[in-house]
């Protein structure tokens, strides 16, 4: 008690001591003494009352010694923290941080306390932190924060200021980095940002530096950097999707490349990509034209973001490297340079152009000479001409600005001078420079399986529309040629001169016929007049009336794409003969006609290629039905139109064609409900009764009608039936992959879908998987790379 | 009943609406190529743009077929044996069909 009360007459001094340092003195001496645990009762009262309005004005150490000491007594005391957190809860009022910014006693106590011990540092150090947190981001500006600041600085606290400001400011940069922005790819971000930063937190920074612009204006920069390094980091992570959303992503490509040309971070960019490629893209799964598209949008952003092309050419390399392993890039390339903008016919929806086309199209209107510059250098072939060409060229602009025309002119080291042009290729600003189709060039490093495979395409494409106007391949060779150079096209050229003059010739011919088919009925009637009847000549009549052509429906108008075969890609033909059907007949004097009016050329058919609509009739059946067929199957069914039933071997004796092929054909017409096959008699007949007909139309009905025959009969039929459909299958998809060279699963599926039509193909895709796995162990198709393929 | 069905007028009727299908012309010179340019007589020589109409071939009286273009080319050359068939050196005539 005694102590206490020692204590509490020594604390209760108000008015300073005559003697300089006598109450440290005493209070070091009191404790020495052993009365500390009385003094801390006591203190737990009275200490916050006596620290704000008495102690702290009162101590004044003079030497460091005192300092030492009293740092020594606040850190005995257990409630030691009780100094800072009081002293910055005060601080925060105006009146207190004056206060104590304007003693020297707080700041050397705290000094000391400081100095003196690191865990007592610590903790204050938290303290300062939360408290300048606090009040850093509050939006008014907080009363007596720039008093605090002063008083901070003055404790050599200005580095903690400087680095409790940044951790704060960056984390709340770093938040909405993560919350805002992040995701968010079609509006710009990095200007607001930065703007934050220099109105709200350097009006902040403003009041702890005050005038110290120089401080201040390093503070900036150094935030702003930081901003443009964090928002680098966060774009290199997202880039592979900002680039599968471009160009709506180009507002984040542009913050991006703002960020990036300060911290040059290219390279650190193309190995992220690279990475994000290897494992997003560049496998199994994609398909080729996904990465294709992948690959333009790569390039496209990554020019924007970096114009010197450094980033795309360190980027894309791996996505080249792994196109050349597929076998269907070429055939995707071309497809997409193929894709115009059209209304597709069966879906609403409109087609977009490919990337490819879109370049072409760039070729077209601001002239080729870049892309082709670019070619050669990727391509390294002798493409002297194209070098001329573009060396030709580059004598004239040096004319047009006029030097003097010596002969120094001459020596100019034109390749240099090249590179220079080359280096705006990739101008993103100027669009029509950065040239898709030479990175597709790049993976092959040679034009030529582009250019073979638009051949191939192409010539599929007009033989899949025969007699359809070719416009918009014409469109699409012209555009080719400005881009590629006009010597690689000779052959597509051909085949397109073919497709307009089988227009023209069939039209004539047609026209002959049909003329001469008049003067022959004429005759024919002025002779037979005496012997025919009358009925019969006016129904003679009527039907020619009716079918407004000729005598009657016998001559089919044929309409042919005559071929220079040399120039075309092989076909995959059926060999079949036909000169017996009406329609053999037809070719025959469309041959024929053709002979005379060209000769001495002559024309051979390939019989089974190309599309015949027909419409069947059966007496006693109202609605006709409709069929597309390829000629084979219909020339079949011409045979029907002359007597119900045919014996295969009849069938094989008037139209020259395997027999197995030729059964294979009859199943078509038999799982469509018009012709019914028996096998034991080898006879094929025509289906009249209508509900015959219906029911054959299932599948599951085609079974026959006599049921004392075994059961095994009528499986093995189908099963014959079946494998009769595979192979009519099979044969869909050899020819496919022949032509197309690959196909992945989805492709055949769809196009089986829709060219066998009228066996309605009606597989599912694990039935169809099934059976392509099958055509695979019978080594016939090579499965790899997400596509088959013949196998070789 | 089958034979009846397989004499009488087949009740089916076909009626085609269009039948496109594909041709190759050819000057029915077989395989061979032109001497001269060593291409196909069936497609172009070099000067041509286009085979057919546009590279008709012409035969000479010794029967040996060239390219009109070529042989034209062989004949206004200058060359010493130019009034000769290139293939055969017997005096070049066109043959006349």
């Amino acid at each position: 008690m005694e102590s206490e009360l020692a204590w509490k007459t020594l604390l209760s001094v108000t008015k300073p001591l005559p003697e300089k340092g006598g109450l440290i003195k005493s209070i070091i001496t009191l404790t020495t003494k052993g009365y500390l645990t009385s003094f801390l009762i006591y203190y737990q009262e009275t200490i916050e009352q006596i620290l704000r309005f008495k102690t702290i004005p009162l101590l004044v150490p003079s030497n460091l010694e005192q300092v030492l000491g009293l740092t020594q007594v606040l850190q005995t005391l257990d409630d030691c923290l009780a100094v800072p957190r009081y002293v910055f809860t005060e601080l925060r009022s105006y009146q207190v941080a004056n206060k104590l910014s304007k003693s020297p006693t707080a700041e050397m106590v705290l000094k000391g306390v400081l100095y003196s011990e690191k865990s007592f540092a610590k903790k204050l150090v938290a303290s300062i932190g939360h408290l300048i947190k606090e009040n850093l981001l509050e939006e008014t500006q907080p009363e007596g924060f720039d008093r605090l600041c002063d008083l901070l600085i003055k404790l050599d606290f200005d580095p903690l200021i400087q680095k409790y400001a940044y951790q704060c400011y960056l984390g709340k940069l770093r938040d909405r980095l993560n919350t805002e922005i992040k995701g968010v790819y079609d509006e710009t971000s990095l200007s607001d940002c930065e703007d934050w930063i220099k109105t709200f937190v350097l009006e902040r920074f403003a009041m702890v530096y005050k005038h110290n612009e120089t401080r201040l204006e390093k503070i900036k920069v150094e935030l702003v950097q930081q901003l443009m390094s964090q928002y680098e980091n966060l774009r290199i992570s997202e880039l592979f999707d900002i680039i599968i959303m471009y160009p709506e992503s180009i507002p984040a490509l542009t913050d991006l490349r703002l960020c990036i040309s300060h911290s040059n971070g290219y390279v650190r960019l193309a190995k992220s990509l690279c990475l994000s490629f290897q494992n997003r893209l560049l496998h199994q799964g994609v398909q080729t034209q996904d990465i294709l598209g992948q690959l333009f949008s790569a390039i496209r952003s990554l020019s924007h973001v970096d114009p010197s092309g450094t980033c795309v050419s360190l980027s894309i390399q791996p996505i080249l490297n792994y196109l050349k392993t597929r076998k269907d890039t070429a055939y995707c390339a071309v497809e997409n340079m193929m894709t115009f903008p059209k209304q597709n016919e069966n879906e609403e929806e409109e087609i977009e152009k490919g990337e490819l086309y879109e370049e072409l199209e760039l070729s077209l209107k601001f002239g080729s000479k870049h892309g082709l510059a670019r070619d050669s250098l990727i391509t390294r072939e002798n493409e002297f001409d194209d070098y001329d060409d573009y060396f030709s060229d580059q004598e004239d602009d040096d004319e047009e600005l006029d030097f003097e025309n010596d002969l120094e002119k001459k020596k100019i080291w034109k390749p240099i001078q090249r590179v220079s042009q080359l280096s705006l290729v990739v101008q993103p600003t100027q669009s029509k420079n950065l040239d898709l189709i030479s990175y597709i060039i790049q993976i092959y490093k040679s034009k030529e399986p582009i250019l073979s495979q638009f051949k191939t395409i192409m010539a599929n494409k007009l033989l899949n529309s025969i007699a359809q106007p070719a416009d918009e391949f014409i469109q699409i060779l012209e555009m080719m040629k400005i881009r590629f150079g006009e010597k690689h096209f000779k052959h597509c050229q051909i085949m397109l001169k073919d497709v307009a003059d089988s227009r023209r010739f069939s039209t004539n011919i047609n026209e002959r016929i049909k003329n001469s088919t008049k003067v022959e009925d004429q005759n024919e009637n002025d002779k037979e007049t005496e012997t025919e009847t009358e009925t019969e000549k006016e129904k003679e009549k009527e039907k020619g009336k009716e079918m407004g052509k000729e005598k009657n429906n016998d001559q089919i108008v044929i309409e042919p794409l005559i071929i220079s075969q040399l120039y075309w890609p092989e076909l995959n033909e059926e060999k079949f003969v036909d000169n017996y059907t009406r329609a053999g007949k037809s070719k025959e004097r469309f041959a024929n006609e053709f002979s005379v009016l060209k000769k001495p050329r002559k024309l051979l058919w390939k019989h089974s290629i190309g599309l015949v609509d027909l419409e069947l009739e059966i007496v006693g059946q109202e609605t006709p039905i409709k069929f597309k067929v390829n000629p084979l199957l219909a020339t079949i069914i011409l045979l029907f139109e002359e007597k119900e039933e045919w014996k295969i071997e009849e069938i094989l004796e008037k139209i020259e064609i395997d027999e197995n092929v030729l059964k294979n054909k009859i199943y078509f017409w038999v799982k469509n409900g018009v012709l019914r096959f028996n096998e034991e008699t080898n006879l094929v007949s025509l289906i009249v009764e209508k509900d015959e007909q219906q029911s054959q139309n299932s599948r599951l009905e085609f079974i026959p009608e006599d049921e004392s025959e075994s059961q095994n009969n009528a499986t093995s039929s189908l099963e014959k039936q079946q494998r009769a459909e595979e192979e009519v299958h099979k044969q869909f998809i050899i020819n496919m992959l022949t032509n197309l060279g690959q196909l992945a699963f989805d492709n055949i599926y769809d196009m089986l879908k829709m060219f066998v039509q009228d066996p309605p193909f009606d597989r599912t895709k694990e039935q169809f998987q099934d059976f392509l796995d099958r055509l695979v162990t019978q080594d016939l198709l090579e499965f790899g790379s997400g596509v088959y393929t013949l196998k070789k | 009943m089958s034979t009846e069905k397989g004499n009488g007028k087949s009740r089916l009727k076909v009626k085609i609406n269009s039948w496109k299908t594909v041709g190759s012309w050819t000057w029915g010179a077989g395989d061979e190529i032109c001497a001269i340019c060593q291409m196909p007589l069936d497609g172009c020589s070099p000067e041509s743009n286009f085979p057919g109409d546009d590279c008709p071939i012409v035969y000479g009286s010794c029967d040996h077929p060239f390219h009109l273009v070529c042989i034209n080319k062989w004949i206004n050359s200058g060359g010493e044996a130019t009034d000769k068939c290139p293939l055969c050196r017997k005096a070049w005539s066109f043959r006349e069909d």
